[in-house]
C-alpha cells in the first residue's frame, strides 16, 4: 500500500467531509428530521459516498441511539466514509455552526430581551412553542403508538410524569424495560428456544 | 463547568429520538433541577433553537452554556450533549455492521418511543400553565395549531408569524 498516496487522499477527503457537514450544520433549520433530506443530497446524490440503502441504515441506527439525530447521522456516515477520523470531523462540522450562531444569539438576547418589541415578539412566540410540542407529540405518537402495549406505556408514563413527577430518565428506562420484558415473554411463550 | 457538562451529558445519554424528544430532559435538568432558566425563558430558548440552524439539542446546550459561563460554558455544554452520542454511535455502528440488526435494542425502543410521546405532552402541559393565560394566548395557540395540522406550514414560518402577531396584540394596551 502506498502510504504517501493514501495519506494524501485521506487528508483531502477529511477536509471535504468536514466542509460537507459544516454546510449541513449551517443550512438546516429545525434540526432532527428536517436535516435528513440535505444530508441525503450531500452524501448520496452529490458526493456518492453512500448508496441509498446505506443511507437508510445510517438513519435507522441514528434513530435508535440517544442524542441529536443529526449528530448521530454525522458520526455513522463519517465512520462509513473515512473511519474514526471521519466520524470525528463530521461531528465537529455538524456542531460548529450551531455553536457559533447560538453563542452570538445568546450574547445578544441576554442584553436585549428587556427591549419592548423583543418582549412582545416572544410573548407571541410562547403559545406557538406549546403548539409545536403538541404537534410533535401527535406526529410521533401516530407513528409509534400502534398496539395496546405502546398505548399503555404512553398512558402509564403520562400518569407517572404528570401526577408523581417521576424523572424522565427513569420513565424512558421503564418504558424500554417493560417493552423488552413483554417481547421476551411473548417470544418464550411462542415456543422459541432463543430468548 | 463540570456541572454544565454533566447536566448535558445526561441529556445526550437519555435523549432518544432527537429534537423535540430531548426537550423534556433539558427542561428537567435546566429548569427544575438547576434553576438556570425559568419555564418562560425555556420556551423562548426552544423557539430560538428551532429558528436557528443546527440540531435543537446542540443549539439549546450552546445557548445555556454561554448564558452560564460564556464561551467556555458553551463548549462544555455542547461537548456534554455530543460525547455520549459519539461513543454510543461508535459502538452501535460496530454492532450493526456485524449483525445488521440490534434486536434487544429494537424491542426496548418499542417502549421508549411511547414514553417519549408522554414526556413531550408533559412538557407541553408544564409550559401551557404560565404561557396560555389570556384569550390572546389561546388565539395564537389555536392559529398555530391549525397551521401545523391543516396547512403543513413550516414551523419556523409559524414561529415568526406568531412573533409578529405578538408585536401587534401584546404591545397595544
Amino acid at each position: 500500500m502506498d502510504q504517501t498516496l493514501s495519506q494524501h487522499r485521506q487528508k483531502a477527503s477529511k477536509t471535504l467531509l468536514f466542509l460537507t457537514f459544516l454546510k449541513i450544520g449551517a443550512f438546516t433549520l429545525g434540526g432532527g428530521f428536517a436535516m435528513l433530506p440535505l444530508i441525503r443530497r450531500e452524501l448520496v446524490t452529490r458526493r456518492n459516498w453512500l448508496c441509498d440503502e446505506e443511507f437508510l441504515d445510517v438513519i435507522g441506527v441514528a434513530q435508535c441511539s440517544p442524542g441529536p439525530v443529526a449528530v448521530n447521522t454525522a458520526v455513522f456516515a463519517g465512520l462509513k466514509v473515512l473511519g474514526y477520523p471521519g466520524a470525528l470531523v463530521a461531528t465537529l462540522g455538524t456542531v460548529l455552526p450551531s455553536m457559533v450562531t447560538l453563542s452570538i444569539v445568546a450574547a445578544c438576547f441576554l442584553n436585549f430581551r428587556q427591549v419592548w418589541w423583543i418582549d412582545s415578539f416572544f410573548r407571541g412566540v410562547r403559545p406557538a412553542v406549546v403548539a409545536l410540542l403538541v404537534h410533535a407529540a401527535y406526529s410521533l405518537g401516530s407513528r409509534v403508538i400502534k398496539d395496546r402495549l405502546s398505548l399503555s406505556i404512553m398512558l402509564g408514563t403520562l400518569a407517572l410524569s404528570v401526577l408523581l413527577h417521576t424523572h424522565p430518565v427513569m420513565l424512558i428506562l421503564l418504558g424500554g424495560l417493560s417493552a423488552s420484558l413483554f417481547h421476551a415473554y411473548g417470544t418464550a411463550h411462542a415456543g422459541r428456544s432463543d430468548g | 463547568m463540570a456541572l454544565l457538562f454533566w447536566a448535558f451529558f445526561r441529556v445526550g445519554l437519555f435523549g432518544f429520538g432527537g429534537g423535540y424528544a430531548m426537550i423534556p430532559l433539558i427542561q428537567r435538568e435546566i429548569v427544575e433541577l438547576r434553576g438556570w432558566l425559568d419555564i418562560t425563558e425555556f420556551a423562548d430558548l426552544v423557539a430560538i433553537a428551532e429558528m436557528t440552524p443546527g440540531p435543537i439539542a446542540v443549539n439549546a446546550a450552546t445557548f445555556i452554556g454561554y448564558q452560564q459561563m460564556g464561551i467556555v460554558g458553551a463548549v462544555s455544554a455542547t461537548a456534554g450533549v455530543i460525547v455520549p452520542a459519539l461513543l454510543i454511535m461508535l459502538v452501535l455502528s460496530y454492532v450493526f455492521t456485524r449483525y445488521r440488526c440490534v434486536p434487544m435494542l429494537h424491542n426496548g425502543l418499542l417502549g421508549v418511543r411511547p414514553a417519549v410521546v408522554a414526556l413531550i405532552i408533559t412538557a407541553a402541559l408544564a409550559m401551557s400553565r404560565p404561557m396560555i393565560a389570556s384569550t390572546k394566548d389561546v388565539f395564537v395557540l389555536a392559529v398555530v395549531l391549525f397551521g401545523l395540522f391543516k396547512t403543513k406550514t413550516h414551523p419556523i414560518i409559524l414561529l415568526c408569524l406568531a412573533g409578529f402577531s405578538g408585536l401587534l396584540i401584546y404591545s397595544m394596551p
